[in-house]
């Protein structure tokens, strides 16, 4: 049995006939644990999300080279909704919830691969819920009408309605409040607490760092710098260039 | 959004470059195609020929107007039939009751039908994806019904006379004579009237093609939004190639109805709009020649398979009211097949089926001088 | 009175009719980003089945025959050309459409003919009389079962999974997708159900006083001016353009008549559609989001 959720190995993307997205990328979470992908835009974070997640070819994308392994099971071939059934599930880049239908919809439609029982279905729903007592109220409002932390919170609860082994989150904290931010923190923790493995890509290096165990930074499709996240957020070099501020008046600030 | 990467370019040897010399062929290739034509009336001596090749020739001016709107500029538009009928009844009106000439009635057919399509427009083609398509449709719906309605004007189900082509007082359809001798049989006389005018019409066409609005076209054609964006007038870029399109297809029209002497409502229905659809989207949408070859191949094919069908025996020749495969059908069947299976497999159409060869020799040529 | 009643109750009929056909249309576009040209055809496809089986088998095994025919042929035209044109762009699969209409249209003629059968609906020419109003048995057949029909489309949507895999497809396709919904699947879910619903409309719309014909998938096109006029990505739109667009044509057909040649009132529901589209652009109860470009 893998000690590894997720494995990512020698990854090379390309879209379209030219560009290269991924230039041998390998990334792993370990089980139970949360990983961080950094780096500036463009540098293919996203990429490698639609290729862990298989909606790559939705935005005219191939894999060229590697492979893509879940809980030891290689995913590289199969369709989105196989991957899904092997225990990952993914919150899109800008939450992507369904507008049209209401929170509790949301997460039915979460939960629609696994095919539970009514009974199992509820028990679900309740344990996920959970972690998000504000949506409990919400239950019957169309989406479209919440608020982004609301809609992020409504991501999430709808990827762990699968229960999934690996979750991963595209950029959680993007366009959200500080306070925000911050309950979606407490969430993650909360999530990978009871065993859910995350990859998490974030913009906000210094709050992706301060609760992940590992951390890559990709640029320019590759992996110029890993390891573990307190080594990272002492990096003088991922300070200045991610975290905003200058090594000796930031350092030790956020965490 | 699509990004195009040019190939870099061949080594310079003795040789002109590319570009001249693929201008050079095709100029070849034009002259050489106006000569063909001209000889065809003396090649051809199948009456049933050269009156299915007259057809394919008028047919072909409505299809460089239809390849306008939709080759061009990307939009569906299924009302063609209701601009040629426009443009029949126009015609058809200055040239029998009024009396004119026809190098008044037919661009008069053209600008009225242009018009009509300039007014029609606006309210279409301010909205994006496929409201000018269901539009078009409810505009050959009323066309359909106002001819047959506006009997005054159409001659009600029996239909009516169209404008005669009178040139140095004879009608074209009975031939030309110098004296007593018949110099041009109906059909050559037609023939060389017809592809005059499809001439000056692609001419026109490929003018507009290679201006500004034509580029302007075809960059709402592959992606309006970002046209909008880049300071292309796109509504306005719509409503002048469906202006455009109609005055072509209202002259397909008059020519159509000049030729065929008499005609009737029932003609201007959406089957006609269809069928010429069909002609640009097999012949290949945004090319001239797509225009002209997939109106001859539309043409042909019918005939075609007519003419199989003596040898096969499940076809028959003649209508059943009780079904059965009958020529007409088979070949409406396949048209229809046809459509689907260039969409498929190569929507460039038939005139890139065509120009594959030439591309391989080409390529080959080029090996060779390097 | 009794005349604008008895008309009422007819256009309301064959308002029912447009419904389901427009319905059709409108549950295609969402549920697959498409328009399907061909729709009007399958309507035609279903009644004829329809037809040619009630002779040997009892009614509602004719009726399901003919579900299982239309639905397979929308099936095959979904997974050939939809799945292998959808990447190349909206004009492109409604042009291949087209040719699928073409196509189907010369197939009926070729298997059938371009005679005019008999009628294949459930009920005959009979009529209920209530007080002065004569109302056709085969009206009241239609509006009931569309009524079902309806309700039953309704709870599929709102109470089971497949109908939930669908709505949310038809709300974002991606997050669909990422959710592990086999997106591909619900394409031809989308194309199935239209199909089972324009059988339906065809037996109705062949029924007394009309017949089966060549003619009934032009007459079915008019549930295009349906959507247009209600909005052409609401289903509740659909059903209200529909019975809109069959009023009209009915009570054109009997108030009308000496107007305009006769034939005013099929060509009125085109009319307001270019007025709608001039005015309203997303009709009664489409989104906003469609409009200028």
């Amino acid at each position: 049995m893998s000690d590894s959720a997720l494995t990512v190995t020698d990854l090379s993307v390309r879209y379209g006939a030219a560009a290269t997205a991924l230039d041998g990328v390998t990334i792993d979470v370990p089980r139970g644990e949360i990983v961080a992908l950094l780096g500036p835009n463009g540098a293919g974070k996203s990429t490698l999300m639609r290729s862990v997640s298989g909606l790559l070819s939705v935005h005219g994308g191939t894999v060229t080279n590697g492979t893509v392994e879940v809980l030891g099971v290689d995913v590289t071939r199969m369709r989105p909704s196989a991957r899904v059934r092997n225990g990952l599930a993914q919150a899109l880049e800008g939450r992507q919830v369904f507008p049209d239908l209401t929170v509790g919809e949301n997460l039915a439609a979460g939960a629609y691969v696994r095919r539970y029982k009514k009974a199992e279905a509820k028990e679900v729903r309740e344990r996920v819920l959970s972690h998000f007592p504000k949506l409990h109220d919400l239950m019957d409002r169309q989406a479209g009408y919440l608020s982004g932390g609301e809609q992020q919170m409504l991501a999430i609860g709808r990827a762990m309605m699968s229960q999934p082994s690996v979750l991963l989150l595209d950029e959680p904290s993007l366009g959200l409040a500080p306070k925000i931010v911050e309950t979606v923190r407490d969430v993650i923790l909360d999530i990978n607490s009871e065993g859910t493995s995350i990859l998490l890509v974030e913009q906000n290096a210094a709050m992706a760092l301060s609760i992940a165990q590992h951390g890559y930074i990709l640029e320019g499709g590759r992996v110029v710098k890993d390891g573990p996240a307190a080594d990272l957020r002492n990096d003088d070099e991922i300070v200045s260039l991610y975290l905003g501020v200058t090594p000796t008046e930031g350092a030790g600030q956020h965490g | 959004m699509t990004t195009t990467v040019s190939a870099p370019a061949t080594p310079q040897t003795a040789a002109p470059a590319p570009g001249v010399r693929r201008k050079r062929l095709v100029v070849l290739g034009v002259a050489a195609w106006i000569v063909g034509m001209v000889l065809v009336p003396w090649v051809v001596q199948s009456d049933l020929w050269m009156g299915i090749g007259i057809f394919a020739l008028i047919a072909a001016i409505g299809a460089l107007g239809l390849q306008v709107i939709m080759g061009f500029t990307g939009q569906i538009s299924m009302g063609h039939a209701a601009f040629m009928a426009i443009g029949a009844y126009t015609s058809a009106w200055l040239g029998v009751e009024k009396e004119q000439p026809f190098w008044i009635w037919l661009p008069a057919a053209a600008i009225v039908s242009g018009v009509a399509g300039a007014i029609f427009a606006p309210a279409a083609v301010r909205i994006r994806g496929l409201y000018l398509a269901v539009a078009t449709l409810g505009l050959v719906f009323i066309g359909a019904y106002v001819w047959e309605t506006w009997t005054t004007l159409s001659g009600g189900d029996g239909g009516r006379v169209a404008a005669p082509v009178v040139i140095n007082g004879q009608d074209l359809l009975n031939g030309y004579w110098s004296g007593d001798t018949q110099v041009l049989t109906l059909f050559q006389a037609w023939w060389y009237f017809a592809l005059a005018v499809l001439l000056v019409v692609t001419v026109l066409a490929w003018n507009i093609k290679r201006s500004r609005l034509g580029r302007a076209m075809m960059a709402v054609r592959d992606k309006d939004l970002a046209a909008g964006v880049v300071g292309i007038p796109v509504t306005r870029t719509k409503v002048v190639a469906f202006g455009i399109s109609s005055a072509f297809a209202g002259v397909s029209g008059a020519l159509l109805t000049a030729y065929m002497g008499y005609f009737t409502p029932s003609q201007w229905g959406l089957m006609l709009s269809v069928d010429m659809i069909a002609m640009v989207v097999i012949g290949g949408l945004g090319t001239i020649s797509g225009a002209i070859l997939g109106a001859f191949f539309f043409k042909v094919m019918p005939e075609l398979i007519n003419w199989l069908a003596q040898y096969l025996p499940f076809i028959s020749q003649d209508a059943k009211v009780d079904g059965g495969v009958t020529a007409p059908l088979l070949s409406q069947f396949l048209y229809g097949l046809v459509i689907v299976l260039v969409l498929i497999f190569e929507p460039r159409g038939l005139s890139q089926l065509c120009r594959r060869p030439f591309t391989r020799l080409r390529a080959g040529r080029q090996e060779e001088t390097r | 009175m009794t005349l604008f009643l008895q008309l009422g109750f007819q256009g309301v009929a064959l308002g029912m009719v447009y419904a389901l056909i427009a319905l059709g249309f409108v549950i295609m576009t969402k549920g697959s980003n498409t328009f399907n040209f061909a729709h009007g055809e399958f309507v035609a496809v279903g009644a004829y089945v329809v037809l040619a089986l009630m002779p040997h088998m009892p009614y509602w095994l004719a009726f399901l025959g003919s579900v299982f025919v239309t639905v397979s042929l929308a099936l095959l035209v979904e997974a050939t050309l939809l799945r292998k044109l959808i990447s190349k762009g909206l004009t492109t699969v409604v042009l291949a459409t087209l040719g699928v209409s073409v196509m189907v249209h010369a197939l009926v003629l070729m298997v059938w003919g371009v005679g005019t059968k008999g009628s294949a609906g459930p009920v005959g020419s009979g009529t209920v009389e209530i007080g002065d109003v004569v109302l056709p048995l085969s009206s009241i057949a239609t509006i009931v079962s569309s009524v079902l029909v309806l309700i039953a489309l309704l709870v599929f949507f709102r109470r089971t999974s497949y109908g939930l895999a669908l709505r949310a497809t038809a709300s974002h396709q991606e997050a669909a997708l990422a959710q592990g919904i086999d997106v591909g699947r619900m394409f031809a879910l989308s194309w199935a159900i239209a199909a089972a619903l324009a059988v339906v409309a065809g037996i109705f719309l062949a029924s007394f006083p009309r017949v089966v014909s060549p003619s009934i998938a032009v007459v079915a096109l008019a549930a295009i001016p349906a959507i247009v006029i209600g909005g052409m990505d609401s289903l509740a739109g659909a059903v209200v353009g529909g019975v809109i667009v069959g009023l009209i044509q009915v009570l054109g057909a009997g108030y009308l008549s000496d107007y305009g040649g006769g034939r005013l009132h099929e060509v009125l529901p085109y009319v307001l559609m270019l007025l709608v589209l001039v005015v309203r652009p997303y009709g009664l109860f489409g989104s906003r989001g469609i409009e200028r470009v």
